[in-house]
């Protein structure tokens, strides 16, 4: 029997990734440049990469064994980038017009605090549609759902005609309190799809059925305005591809962290937005069951930015009011944070200080930092990577880039060491120690909020620089273990392979603690319904599917909402389930806020109700290797000057070729890893060794 | 202050300034997290920072710098009072609230640590949050009929909440007691302390790891540097004077005058407020450090937004305010108003001036914008839809509109900062209101070349109230005499009102289908409203307007295109477009008629012309 393959493709902001994993475990790697605007080059690219590597002779050949195909891509986060989506209108309630202008009144969100501080350069973010294609319908439902003015069908149907008339593409409804009584926004969508067929709609009660005017209109706006372009490229892609032969349809990442079909995914293409990194957080969380690590510090750090997620019991953490591009968003996504730290932040001088900075601005992948020769000329993180060693200017992702070491040297002497007076030495270590430091700082920070103690968890280093600087800021955090997946900087591509098919339900229902048991069942049975509708029609059998009802809550004059899952299934609830769950909440509570946050004397509310059901797709086997493959000594390759913060100079080094060590070898820091995808530093006083899955494990302290 | 500086290299500074720096911030999240309030969390009306042992402030996160100013001066009475008598020990923390001490009104509760490291005292925490009631003749605290400060709720001089690691149950129960929301205030107190722990906890790690010597060598080039800078850049401006003056109303027939002068000299900056009135008889009288505060809030917006705000930064400022006066508050003149009346009246002239000074200079002309005035405000409390008590502000402030730059119009209903506004559905949900609309005010922000920021306005009714009515304070700014000054030429924006329309028919029109939308269209009494107790009763409609920002340049520079287009976006009517900016909209309202426009901004500059000859009797 010929073998089948399990392929995952993430497009970047410079190459578009490709992972290709056989039944036996074998897995192969690709790599393409990323082609915007039409993205779908890129991917057959790099699939085509991958078959080559794989062995086989065509595109054809690979996709034709292709069981399941997945897909991360960008189309939504272009789009915005670049200002072309569709022409876009938003119909809502008569005397709240503005309320998207409006925002939250807030001119800081998504800015740094010096920046926040500024006053004269405050401003709001683009509201994506112009106060002239906006418009009012008579109109008025209240928080219960009790229409007080009913729709005025007459005036809808012409405002409907005029916004088609002046060339609107897609429309966005919205209406005030459609979460409590969606018949208005239903009775509009009804008018504009009998009247326009061509005209995408988004209706904002069946998108994002949560409380708050702006968050659920922008939200929907942001679909609107993304979903015909991310249509258009997925069914271009799905046309591509099965040219090129793949038989099953194409699955696609969503951001909070599972894959849905094509059609699915254009109905609530804003939930693309991000998937690239919600991708590499469930490839950590696949790595990790694989290896029995539960509490798990995923680190991302690529060329722009550095991100952190954390795994916790196993289990991945929704962010269910995410900010985007400065748009306070309400669509699940999995919880990540992130500052400008990547191997192309910049390192520049504070003229008022005169002290050493580094980022948040980043050199991006044009021009890039100087080392990389493609007209980069200010020094960056990677540049100081470089000059001290720890990058290796003729195999830079295996080769495939030259590093100019003298150009990035001549850049931090010139830019930083001698306007500060310093030698090149201390320069390009100053440039990798406050990196580190911000990098720390984010991590305390994201871990503190969320109540948890790093030293707790396991690091995972991922994305193309993060294993350079893993080894530091474990150290500064107290963390003991760092694991380096073998696919380094195609990490994202893993986790598509490992991903199930999720769908997320919620709707909105403010009822006071204990509530009502039955309609808390009668609430969670209509998205039970539409659960298995959408997981049946997807093709997965009652066996295959997994629902999870939750319930996010609060306590009243408090304002952090929680959400606390059920143990999983459909049974109806008991008054005994109900009291468990708020037993788990107000535990959840004081562990994410802090001992005695919880007001408990204030009572409890609920305020949303969701379900998340997965359809199981079989995880991909990974080939554990076992067998020696060489031994310590030959896997050195080579050896450099490489320097360290705790020899405060440069140190002859030995260089490793990460394909010849051992599974039973250790490799004592100093010492440097060689992969075609990533490099990884081991300290002095740190040991490395790799594990059955190749992956390398970094001891802190030995 | 000049320290002797250790030698620090550049990137442990960076470093470690940076982690001093988180470690404020931290204590701001943690205030944010376990309170879980509206006023923390939305309004962002709190102070988190970290001190040096001297009482000097180090650190502020992303504070409110005129609550920073205040908070600069609170370990240093703590340190005065306790030093020398009951001592400062380690496990100790301070509790203090008296406004004619440190606090700018009774509401801001501060919470005050030492941290120590094997008996050393190695720094501070300080903190307040502005808690939901604190016992003052009306609910939520600030009282519009008080006449004197023991009509404005508990007050407290500084106790020891924490005395040598006891917590003080009973004074705890005795504090909170005394307030209508015992439970919430406790929460809050909580949450401060649990902030200014947190701090102390990292400040003993990071002098563990790295020593106390290295740790106050960084904490003084902080502070510093941020000095050092900011006279440098005063320095480069040219010497001189200016003034400016506002008046706000503090009772049916009284009103109150802030005048200052700002006189820039060498590296420094002195806000003279002699001349203003004496402090009144209603609570908008400020303290001195919440003048002084006024005042740093003024030069961090404009010319040291980008440095680290520590101590350093008041060093080249330097604040005159008579005692007994409404900018220097004593006993026993009221407070309760103050942070939105009194403090937006003393911001408004400390910005004026600055913005005055720095337009005549290039490198900081780019800062210069117009203003808005400040707003009014509202508190709501009675019985919600499901039979729960509340007090709770309306909270709408963080839209007001703010003022043009130099360079653009100034952001429709932006003018909050940091400050949110709750969403329409949440304060619905939440309490017995219905609101009819809240939108951009049309001819709001002032006129110009760049237009003012509008604010909002917005109509409001009580709604499935089981008590029929929502009781309800108006306070905020009243009678602003000096509306959203506008720059170059622009004009002010407009100010902001409260409207109460007595026993309407809104019901009767509602259940015909019909959904009012202008006050006009509202039959019934209606009055404005100044500083006062009321009730929203059903049929009751309260109009509120939030203020708009002034305008930058003169108005029959701006381009038609723009014009037409906020006629478009119903930010601007025909009639003021024709009227302000000289540009005329063809009758179908599609386009500028460009040759009516040429004409008429001819007219009326000849207008000016022969307006400004006959002044000068020319």
């Amino acid at each position: 029997m010929s073998a089948s393959y399990n392929i995952g493709v993430d497009i970047g902001g410079t190459f578009t990734d490709c992972v290709a994993v056989d039944t036996d475990g074998n897995i192969s790697l690709g790599k393409a440049p990323s082609t915007p605007p039409d993205f779908s080059r890129g991917v057959i690219d790099a699939v085509s990469d991958a078959a080559r590597h794989v062995g086989l002779g065509s595109v054809q050949e690979l996709l034709r064994a292709t069981r399941i195909f997945f897909h991360a891509c960008t189309v939504g986060e272009n789009t915005l980038i670049v200002q072309e989506g569709a022409k876009t209108a938003l119909v809502t309630t008569k005397g709240f017009a503005d309320a998207v202008l409006m925002t939250r009144g807030t001119t800081t969100i998504g800015l740094t605090e010096y920046e926040g501080f500024h006053e004269a350069m405050l401003r709001k973010p683009d509201p994506l549609v112009p106060r002239q294609l906006i418009k009012e319908l008579t109109e008025r439902v209240d928080y219960k759902g009790a229409v007080l003015v009913p729709l005025d069908i007459e005036e809808t149907r012409r405002v409907v005609a005029g916004l088609a008339g002046s060339g609107v593409e897609s429309i966005a409804i919205s209406l005030l309190w459609s979460i409590a009584n969606s018949e208005h926004e239903e009775a509009v969508e009804a008018l504009i799809r009998e009247s326009y067929p061509d005209i995408f709609v988004t209706r904002s009660s069946e998108l994002t059925p949560f409380v708050g005017e702006y968050e659920r209109g922008i939200t929907t706006i942001l679909n609107a305005y993304v979903g015909p372009k991310i249509s258009a490229y997925l069914q271009a892609l799905r046309d591509a591809l099965r040219e090129k032969e793949l038989s099953s349809e194409p699955l696609i990442m969503q951001a909070y962290g599972g894959v849905l079909g094509i059609d699915a995914t254009c109905k609530s293409a804003v939930s693309t937005i991000e998937s690239g990194p919600a991708s590499g957080v469930v490839g950590t969380q696949f790595v990790g069951k694989l290896i029995g690590e539960e509490n798990i510090l995923a680190t991302d750090m690529g060329g722009t930015t550095f991100k952190v997620s954390v795994i916790r019991n196993g289990a991945l953490e929704r962010d269910y009011a995410p900010v985007f591009m400065r748009y306070q968003l309400l669509t699940p996504k999995i919880w990540v944070e992130s500052i400008g730290a990547g191997g192309g932040s910049i390192a520049w001088i504070d003229p008022d200080s005169n002290l050493l900075k580094v980022g948040p601005q980043g050199a991006g992948a044009v021009p890039g930092p100087v080392c990389y020769g493609v007209g980069g000329e200010e020094p960056t993180v990677s540049d100081a990577d470089c000059v001290l060693g720890y990058l290796n200017p003729d195999y830079f992702l295996g080769g495939r880039m030259h590093l100019d070491k003298e150009a990035a040297a001549k850049a931090i002497q010139e830019k930083i060491a001698d306007p500060l007076g310093m030698s090149l030495l201390e320069a390009a270590s100053g440039i990798y120690r406050i990196a580190n430091s911000h990098m720390t700082d984010l991590i305390r920070k994201a871990t503190v909020e969320r109540g948890y103690d790093p030293r707790i968890f396991t690091l995972f280093a991922y994305g193309g620089a993060a294993a350079v600087h893993a080894g530091r800021y474990a150290a500064e955090l107290g963390v003991h273990q760092v694991v380096c997946p073998p696919t380094g900087s195609v990490h994202g591509a893993t986790g598509l392979i490992a991903s199930d098919v999720v769908y997320e339900y919620g709707t909105s229902d403010n009822l006071v603690v204990p509530a009502d048991t039955q309609r808390v069942n009668h609430n969670f049975a209509d998205l039970i319904e539409r659960a298995n509708r959408d997981l049946h029609g997807a093709g997965f059998e009652t066996d295959q599917v997994q629902i999870v009802r939750s319930l996010d809550m609060r306590y009243r004059y408090q304002v952090h909402e929680l959400n606390t899952s059920f143990a999983p299934g459909t049974e109806e609830l008991t008054d005994a389930d109900l009291d468990q769950l708020y037993k788990d909440f107000d535990e959840a509570y004081e562990q994410s806020y802090g001992k005695g946050s919880a007001y408990r004397e204030a009572g409890r509310e609920i305020v949303n109700f969701r379900v998340i059901a997965v359809g199981n797709l079989p995880d991909p086997i990974i080939r554990r290797v076992t067998t020696s493959a060489g031994n310590e000594g030959s896997a050195v390759k080579a050896k450099r000057d490489v320097y360290f913060e705790a020899s405060n100079g440069f140190v002859e080094t030995a260089i490793y070729d990460f394909d010849l060590i051992a599974p039973d070898a250790e490799v004592h820091g100093p010492a440097v890893i060689e992969s075609p995808v990533t490099t990884i530093v081991v300290n002095p006083g740190d040991r490395a060794t790799v594990d059955e899955l190749r992956n390398i494990r970094l001891f802190i302290g030995g | 202050m000049n320290s002797t500086t250790h030698a620090v290299d550049p990137v442990t500074f960076e470093i470690l300034s940076h982690r001093l720096h988180q470690i404020a911030k931290e204590m701001g999240t943690t205030l944010e997290r376990v309170g879980g309030t509206v006023n923390t969390t939305q309004q962002h009306d709190y102070m988190a920072s970290l001190y040096r042992p001297n009482g000097d402030i180090l650190a502020t996160g992303e504070s409110m710098p005129w609550h920073v100013a205040c908070g600069g001066f609170t370990v240093k009475r703590i340190l005065e009072r306790f030093e020398d008598r009951e001592g400062v020990n380690p496990g100790d923390v301070f509790l203090l609230n008296d406004p004619y001490i440190s606090a700018i009104h009774q509401s801001d509760l501060y919470m005050v640590t030492p941290h120590h490291y094997e008996g050393q005292l190695i720094s501070w925490s300080a903190s307040f949050v502005h808690v939901m009631d604190i016992g003052a003749m009306s609910p939520g605290g600030n009282s519009p009929n008080a006449t004197e400060i023991c009509q404005e709720g508990v007050r407290i001089p500084g106790v020891k909440l924490v005395d040598g690691g006891t917590f003080r149950q009973d004074l705890f129960e005795m504090i909170i007691g005394m307030t209508r929301q015992p439970m919430m205030v406790g929460l809050d107190l909580k949450s401060e302390l649990a902030g200014n722990n947190v701090a102390k906890q990292r400040m003993q790690e990071m002098v563990a790891q790295y020593g106390w010597e290295l740790i106050d060598a960084v904490s003084q080039e902080m502070i510093r540097h941020s000095e050092q800078v900011l006279r440098r850049r005063i320095s480069e401006i040219p010497d001189g004077e200016w003034n400016a003056e506002t008046s706000i109303t503090t009772g049916p027939d009284s009103a109150s005058r802030f005048i200052m002068t700002l006189r820039k000299r060498g590296d420094t900056l002195i806000f003279d407020y002699t001349g203003s009135d004496k402090q009144a008889r209603t609570g908008i009288n400020l303290p001195y450090h919440a003048t002084f505060g006024s005042c740093y809030d003024a030069v961090i917006a404009t010319m040291a937004y980008d440095l680290p705000k520590n101590h350093g930064l008041f060093l080249p400022i330097e604040v005159i305010a008579e005692p007994g006066s409404v900018v220097h508050v004593e006993y026993p003149a009221p407070v309760s108003l103050n942070t939105t009346s009194g403090g937006a009246a003393a911001k408004y002239v400390a910005r004026s001036a600055m913005l005055e000074m720095l337009a005549g200079v290039d490198k900081w002309r780019s800062e210069v914008m117009g203003l808005n005035s400040g707003s009014r405000l509202v508190r709501t409390a009675g019985t919600n839809q499901r039979g729960v008590a509340f007090v709770s502000g309306l909270a709408q402030g963080a839209v007001s509109g703010d003022g043009a730059r130099a360079t653009r119009d100034g952001n429709d209903s932006g003018g909050g900062g940091f400050m949110s506004v709750p969403n329409v559905e949440w304060a619905e949900r939440n309490f017995p209101l219905l609101f009819l609309y809240r939108r951009h005010l049309k001819d709001g922000g002032g006129p110009g070349k760049y237009r003012g920021g509008a604010g909002a306005e917005l109509a409001l009714t009580s709604h499935d109230s089981p008590e029929g009515k929502v009781r309800a304070v108006a306070y905020g700014v009243d009678g602003f005499g000096n509306v959203g000054r506008g720059s170059a030429g622009g004009y002010p924006g407009l100010r902001s009102l409260l409207v109460l329309a007595e026993g309407t028919n809104l019901k009767g029109q509602m259940a015909e289908g019909k959904y009012p939308q202008e006050m006009s269209e509202l039959a019934g009494p209606k009055r404005l409203l100044p500083y006062c107790d009321f009730e929203i009763n059903d049929g009751d409609v309260l109009f509120y307007r939030l203020a708009s920002g002034g305008g930058y340049g003169d108005p029959l520079e701006r381009d038609p295109e723009k014009v037409f287009n906020d006629v478009q976006c119903e930010i601007v009517s025909t009639e003021s477009a024709k009227d302000m900016y000289g540009v005329v909209i063809d009758d179908s309202l599609e386009s500028v008629n460009q040759n009516a426009t040429a004409k008429l901004r001819g007219k009326m500059k000849a207008e000016r012309l022969k307006g400004a000859h006959e002044s000068t009797g020319k």
